[in-house]
């Protein structure tokens, strides 16, 4: 008798543990494409036995836990190599932007303005007084002046653009701390009896491989299984119940010292209000940081420096000469008054502007074909050292900015491709241990509904032997 | 080993991308005909481009420099050319007159009469124009550099153009020597520091010699009044200022010679940029067509490999 009942618990247990594992493989199938998810599995396992007399009887079957398969130690390097991946992923794309700017393969650019500009020089001093060859100095000059404008201008709007997407991502990693903060909580609450709750790690660490990505991130787990979040080794972001969140801001203009409108800088907001730009090197931040600071400073303050010498140098000769007119001592470009904008406010002087004849191209004011000054002016296109370093000129200075910009955007491109398939081949043995296989959850399905079939049968007989004993005593 | 769904789907997304950024390069390069389309395409390469473009541009501007001043230095030298001619003449009534007695003074005067000729010829030459500059001026090309009276109104200046980086040759010869009688300067190139030539003016070279207007003036006189003496006084005048002419127009000549020199290492030099830059920068369009038709094997074979790995799973063989 207390067999039969028994045989009903085993066959119940056995169908029991057969549903959960369909329904973990139900579950498994159906997040075959979610992101960050691992598959999951029962943990099943013997029931408790009892002894009956001289004999020992296993009792049926029971589910201990669900657990998922998981790897830390190879999560972390994941999180690492997208870190990498990311911050070349974000270089990418800006230093191709800033290097268009400079692109000369298919159009007019800077190096062949200036080379002109200086042609037109060289031409001039072979007919001084023609009207239509000085005509065409002033229209060389235009171009080139636009030309630096424009590269000033589209540096300028590159920045821009990197601040924007820097402030997009502060908010992204925001939300980012506040979901890690609330999964901890949760995963906490969930955990409390002592079980598991894969979905929420499965989650957590997805939010922490997006957090990673955006800048030098570390974790460390408290006693409470919280994960403790601080960025660049400094700003401690997400601590127990608290999220510390970043903020920008950028320095105002100054109308007073004519300072223009600053860069956008990252803060964190507590405990008290601390830059953090400067000390966030990697990730996708890092990334943007270095491509504004570094290597749009770096062309700007060339760009500057190669409009400031220009109009300087030109003005020096220049002023010394006399136009068709026979007077003297005046610019060719407007003097600029600082280098830090003189590629913004590099144009003609007035007086060149509205009169041909002012163009100086003579030493001696009464002699028409006095071209002295203007071959001067032609040679300073390559005259060696105006720029600060004795081997180079103005030119030279150029080509250098360009061929520094390309060497790093060819090894950027190089590096991207590179991280890319170190990525690709560790989500690949990631997916191998943790990724859904849609054959190996099939054939489970099939184990499983065979499982719960053969316990309907344990159940079905052990009725059948309580009928058979029933009906003995009709 | 297990393999992952996702992997699966990675590994074909991957490969199909990577095929695809291939084939996008390729198509790239052989829609522009260039290798390099950005700076980063070949770092190393777009510098030497540029310094290249540099160069064309410069050498194009050196060639018209160089063809300008060869029209200006090739009318000197006809002008010249006309010069020593009519110098030659003037000698040789000069010396017909000279020596022979038998000539009268009525002859005398007839030949007077084509002495005023000469020196009217002379000073027409003397005032040349090329365009609206006048040739023998200096630098006041705006000046007519001789006035009536032979007095010179024009300047020592020599207008110097490059015709190749840091070439400069003069392009005119100032005619206060060449006509008034001072030696022709030496210096035909000035070959400067990269800086073009200095801007202070050149010394000018005082050293009195035969004036050509006052010398055909006073062989014109001598005829004129039947003075022997003064007719001879103009013949050893007369030599110099031939030899004066004739060296001067050789030294338009080394000039001329020179800026040939100058075109022709141009041109040499545009060769050697063309093939050049082609190098760097062309791509080799039958190398790009036949990787085009390689990368569309490689897609096609993934997307069939692709094909056949999506396809089936186990639950298309349980029926």
């Amino acid at each position: 008798m207390a067999n039969s009942v028994n045989l009903f618990n085993i066959g119940k247990s056995g169908l029991m543990v057969s549903k959960h594992s369909m329904k973990t493989t139900g579950h498994n199938i159906a997040n075959v494409n979610s992101e960050g998810y691992s598959r999951q599995n029962v943990d099943q396992t013997s029931g408790p036995t009892i002894p009956s007399g001289r004999l020992t009887f296993g009792n049926g079957a029971w589910a201990k836990k669900v657990s998922r398969v998981n790897d830390e130690y190879l999560d972390k390097r994941i999180w690492l190599e997208q870190k990498n991946f990311s911050n070349v992923e974000e270089k990418d794309i800006y230093l191709q932007q800033t290097e268009q700017i400079f692109n000369e393969s298919n159009n007019d650019g800077l190096n062949r303005l200036a080379t002109r500009f200086f042609n037109e020089f060289r031409k001039l001093s072979t007919d001084t007084g023609n009207t239509a060859i000085r005509a065409s100095v002033r229209e060389s000059s235009k171009q080139l002046t636009s030309d630096i404008r424009r590269m000033d201008a589209e540096l300028r709007e590159v920045a821009k653009n990197i601040d924007t997407r820097v402030e997009g991502y502060v908010g992204e990693l925001n939300a980012l701390a506040r979901e890690v903060r609330d999964l901890n909580l949760m995963i906490e609450r969930a955990e409390m009896d002592g079980g598991e709750a894969p979905d929420l790690h499965d989650k957590r660490d997805l939010a922490l491989k997006k957090l990673g990505a955006m800048a030098d991130i570390s974790t460390s787990r408290d006693k409470n299984g919280r994960i403790t979040v601080t960025m660049s080794g400094i700003a401690p972001i997400v601590v127990g119940e608290n999220v510390n969140e970043l903020e920008v801001m950028r320095t105002p203009a100054d109308e007073k010292t004519g300072k223009k409108e600053g860069r956008l800088d990252i803060y964190i907001k507590n405990p008290v209000s601390t830059k953090l730009t400067e000390a966030i090197k990697s990730g996708r931040l890092g990334g943007l940081l270095e491509v504004r600071d570094r290597d749009i400073v770096a062309a700007q303050d060339r760009i500057n420096k190669i409009a400031y010498t220009m109009a300087n140098e030109v003005n020096a000769i220049h002023r010394q000469g006399f136009g068709l007119d026979g007077a003297s001592g005046r610019d060719f470009f407007k003097t600029p008054t600082r280098l830090e904008d003189a590629a913004e406010s590099l144009s003609l002087s007035d007086t060149v502007e509205s009169n041909l004849d002012s163009i100086a191209a003579a030493k001696d004011p009464s002699a028409q074909s006095d071209n002295r000054i203007a071959i001067a002016i032609s040679g300073l296109g390559d005259l060696k050292g105006s720029m600060g370093d004795e081997n180079s000129s103005i030119l030279d200075s150029y080509n250098g900015l360009v061929s520094e910009l390309a060497v790093k955007t060819a090894a950027n491109k190089k590096s991207l491709v590179f991280q890319k398939d170190v990525l690709t081949q560790l989500e690949n043995v990631r997916e191998s241990l943790v990724g859904v296989n849609l054959d190996e959850e099939t054939a489970n399905l099939i184990q499983f509904q065979h499982a719960y079939a053969a316990n309907a049968k344990v159940l079905q007989v052990a009725d059948e032997t309580l009928q058979t004993v029933l009906g003995t005593f009709r | 080993m297990r393999v992952g769904e996702n992997s699966t789907l990675n590994t074909i997304k991957d490969s199909l991308n990577r095929s695809r950024i291939r084939m996008n390069d390729l198509q790239k390069q052989n829609a522009t005909m260039k290798r390099v389309n950005a700076p980063s395409d070949d770092p190393v390469g777009n510098t030497k481009l540029m310094s290249i473009k540099n160069d064309q541009l410069d050498n194009e501007q050196f060639d018209r420099n160089a063809n300008l001043a060869k029209t200006f230095l090739n009318y000197t030298d006809s002008s010249l050319e006309e010069m020593t001619n009519l110098v030659v003449r003037a000698k040789e009534l000069a010396l017909g007159q000279a020596s022979s007695a038998a000539n009268g003074p009525e002859s005398r005067i007839m030949v007077a009469e084509e002495i005023k000729n000469i020196l009217h010829e002379v000073s027409s030459i003397s005032n040349r124009r090329l365009g609206d500059r006048f040739i023998f001026s200096g630098y006041k090309t705006a000046t007519r550099p001789f006035d009536d009276s032979g007095k010179y109104a024009g300047d020592e200046g020599n207008i110097m153009v490059e015709v190749q980086k840091d070439v400069f040759v003069g392009m005119n010869i100032p005619g206060q020597d060449l006509f008034l009688g001072k030696m022709p300067q030496k210096i035909s190139t000035l070959e400067g520091e990269g800086g073009g030539p200095e801007l202070a003016n050149s010394p000018v070279i005082s050293d009195p010699e035969e004036n050509i207007f006052k010398t055909l003036d006073a062989l014109r006189i001598g005829l004129m009044t039947n003075d022997i003496d003064m007719i001879r006084s103009t013949l050893e005048p007369l030599d110099k200022i031939r030899d004066r002419v004739i060296t001067t127009r050789a030294q338009v000549g080394a000039r001329t010679a020179g800026i040939d020199t100058a075109l022709a290492n141009s041109a040499k030099k545009n060769l050697f940029n063309a093939e050049l830059q082609s190098n760097i920068e062309d791509s080799d369009i039958i190398q790009v067509v036949s990787d085009m038709a390689r990368e569309e094997t490689v897609l096609r074979a993934s997307l069939q490999a692709s094909n056949k790995m999506i396809q089936p799973t186990l639950l298309d063989f349980l029926r």
